[in-house]
């Protein structure tokens, strides 16, 4: 008897549960760091409640701090639970794979990748080469020594991207610009990315640049020494207000809205989410110090940016090569 | 190419301190029998409480320096009672000081995490301790920019090294912790308390690495994140048997190791290699897997009972 109550008890809590789900739309995402890491993951974190201001009624679970080996059993214990599971990072691609294809039934998205990677799988990818170029044409007009210097974290997806956006930038505004880029080999490490900072300000750089979460250890530096840095996100615009003179944000709202919607539609996953100013996954801010952003740079950088509102696609930058 | 040099040069000294004071700390530790595998979260420990204090007090603004002061004698503090809770479970329960170490390691990374999402959070950074030019010396022509233009904490580090040596080689405490390492039965059998000394080493250890945590969050980074310590405590660890459990070996290693960071940067910066990056990026680490296969052929071996713990009523 006991145990039958239990278990009606149980069941009754279950059906509560489902009943609170049912009037919006439940959504898990895995994450490989916390939510407050001032970059990745906290960008994704920001995204999903930008969707939840906008007006669309969403059940959030955060799952935090997943280990790559851990992946596999955890999407296998979030699925059938949730009406969509987003897996924010990469590294979580085979799991997602495997995972997805036991689940057919199932909405699994992951970035970022621009790969088609199943029927119930979206994929979404920033296209960063656009806040990469708008950076890239207010660092070539800022500069005064011609010598700007790229933190970078890793060559390879979106950093890789915003980097190439950069330089066509730069080139673009200043041709007679030089810079300098050097890779740390992480996202994180910020104490050799606040040396790599130091290197390039030694080095006679008057503008510096990067991407990840790790820029924070340059960004100390560049406010120390009072170099000017364009930023990535805006929290850096209120954290180095005397150095920061513009920043790009991404809003991963974009992709949850259109997972959502995607949903309501009927289509259940086998496309690529883009990321863009034209969609409103970028946001760009401009620092309100007429010293740091004169007004002649911001009417330049806001032109290129009504531009990329207008028309997406626009940044070929398949053919840059690195210095 | 001399521009080149003094960079980095310049840039790679201060990368060395964080190393050098957890591995001066390690070989203490290491010399009474006890490896702390655990360093890493004693340093991210030491990183978060280090930068708390000053936070505490004068928020992103510039403290007095007593305040950055206390703000290292609490990370070393922190650190010194960490390495007797680490003591505690390796000493008198004696815990395989490897699998410890591991889990003193998630221990200090998880906690220092959760507490600074707790008291400090978001991108919040100190003013820190910054650089000092050291008049005359430090208008030398290169010299002066590359060793008298550097962080007062890492003329500390560079300091501990003689203090460390004298301690472990001059004094009787430092025949003691040695004596530990080597032969603690016939220490004990001389009157010493082995588990003592092997707590004073630990403790002693740990609040260098607390300091060198310390180091990183106050003087470098400016700043706490949970990956601040980015592995620089196994590192550290590893430095310790590369210098051959000597203060000196020690120093060789960790400027070697962090010379050689600052030079894959550098070359990256001035744009002299037709590698790839991700060569440059290893080369650090392949240089100290390197080096340590000749220093394992060299004729100072380390402690004897180094790992194994040590149970007077076992007559063996």
């Amino acid at each position: 008897m006991k145990k039958i109550a239990v278990l009606l008890a149980l069941a009754l809590m279950l059906a509560v549960a489902c009943a609170a789900v049912a009037e919006g739309v439940s959504i898990a995402i895995v994450y490989s760091d916390t939510v407050d890491d001032k970059g990745w993951c906290q960008a994704m974190d920001t995204g999903i409640k930008n969707a939840i201001e906008k007006g669309y009624e969403i059940e959030y679970t955060p799952v935090e701090s997943v280990a790559v080996s851990d992946a596999p059993n955890t999407l296998d214990q979030l699925a059938d639970s949730y009406d969509i599971i987003i897996v924010h990072g990469a590294q979580f691609t085979a799991a997602c794979t495997e995972i997805a294809e036991q689940y057919p039934e199932q909405i699994f998205a992951i970035g970022t990748s621009d790969q088609i990677l199943g029927d119930n799988i979206f994929t979404y990818m920033p296209q960063s080469e656009e806040p990469g170029y708008i950076n890239g044409v207010i660092a070539g007009m800022l500069t005064k020594s011609n010598k700007v210097g790229i933190v970078g974290p890793t060559d390879g997806g979106d950093s890789a991207r915003f980097v190439r956006g950069f330089v066509m930038g730069l080139a673009a505004v200043n041709p007679e610009c030089d810079y300098d880029l050097a890779w740390t080999g992480s996202f994180s490490d910020t104490v050799q990315a606040g040396t790599l900072g130091q290197t390039f300000i030694e080095k006679g750089c008057d503008v510096l640049v990067g991407p990840s979460q790790q820029a924070v250890g340059a960004i100390r530096v560049a406010d120390a020494e009072g170099v000017t840095w364009v930023g990535q996100t805006t929290s850096q615009l209120v954290d180095f207000p005397n150095v920061v003179c513009a920043a790009a944000d991404y809003d991963y709202s974009a992709v949850v809205i259109a997972l959502i919607e995607g949903k309501a539609a009927g289509k259940m996953g086998g496309e690529c989410i883009p990321l863009n100013y034209n969609n409103g996954g970028f946001i760009y801010t401009f620092s309100e110090n007429a010293e740091l952003m004169p007004e002649d740079v911001k009417a330049a950088a806001q032109a290129e940016l009504d531009k990329l509102t207008a028309t997406p696609n626009t940044i070929d930058f398949s053919g840059v090569t690195l210095e | 190419m001399l521009d080149f040099i003094v960079l980095f040069i310049t840039v790679g000294i201060p990368l060395s301190s964080a190393l050098l004071l957890a591995s001066l700390g390690e070989t203490v530790n290491q010399r009474s029998g006890i490896f702390n595998l655990g360093c890493e979260g004693v340093m991210s420990m030491g990183a978060f409480v280090g930068m708390m204090i000053p936070y505490m007090v004068g928020g992103s603004g510039t403290v007095p320096w007593y305040v950055n002061l206390a703000g290292l004698v609490a990370a070393a503090i922190v650190g010194a009672l960490m390495g007797l809770l680490f003591g505690v479970v390796v000493i008198k329960f004696c815990a395989p000081q490897g699998i410890a170490g591991i889990g003193m390691q998630l221990f200090g990374m998880g906690l220092a995490g959760t507490f600074y999402r707790h008291f400090i959070g978001g991108a919040e950074g100190v003013a820190g301790i910054n650089a000092i030019h050291i008049p005359i010396l430090g208008d030398i022509p290169y010299l002066g920019k590359m060793l008298f233009n550097c962080n007062p904490m890492v003329y500390f580090s560079f300091l501990m090294v003689p203090v460390v040596a004298y301690i472990l080689f001059k004094t009787p405490w430092g025949l003691r912790v040695r004596a530990c390492g080597t032969m603690p039965r016939a220490a004990d059998s001389m009157g010493i308390n082995v588990a003592r000394t092997r707590y004073q080493a630990l403790a002693f250890g740990s609040a260098m690495a607390g300091l060198a945590g310390a180091y990183l969050s106050l003087c470098q980074a400016k700043i706490f994140t949970d990956t601040l310590v980015g592995g620089r405590g196994f590192i550290a660890v590893a430095l310790v048997y590369f210098g051959r459990w000597s203060p000196l070996g020690v120093m060789g290693g960790a400027l070697l190791f962090s010379l050689a960071q600052a030079l894959q940067l550098a070359v990256q910066a001035y744009g002299l290699t037709a590698f790839p990056y991700e060569f440059l990026v290893m080369l650090p680490y392949a240089l100290v897997i390197v080096v340590l296969i000749f220093v394992g052929k060299s004729k100072h071996v380390g402690p004897a009972m180094l790992g194994k713990p040590f149970n007077r009523e076992m007559r063996i």
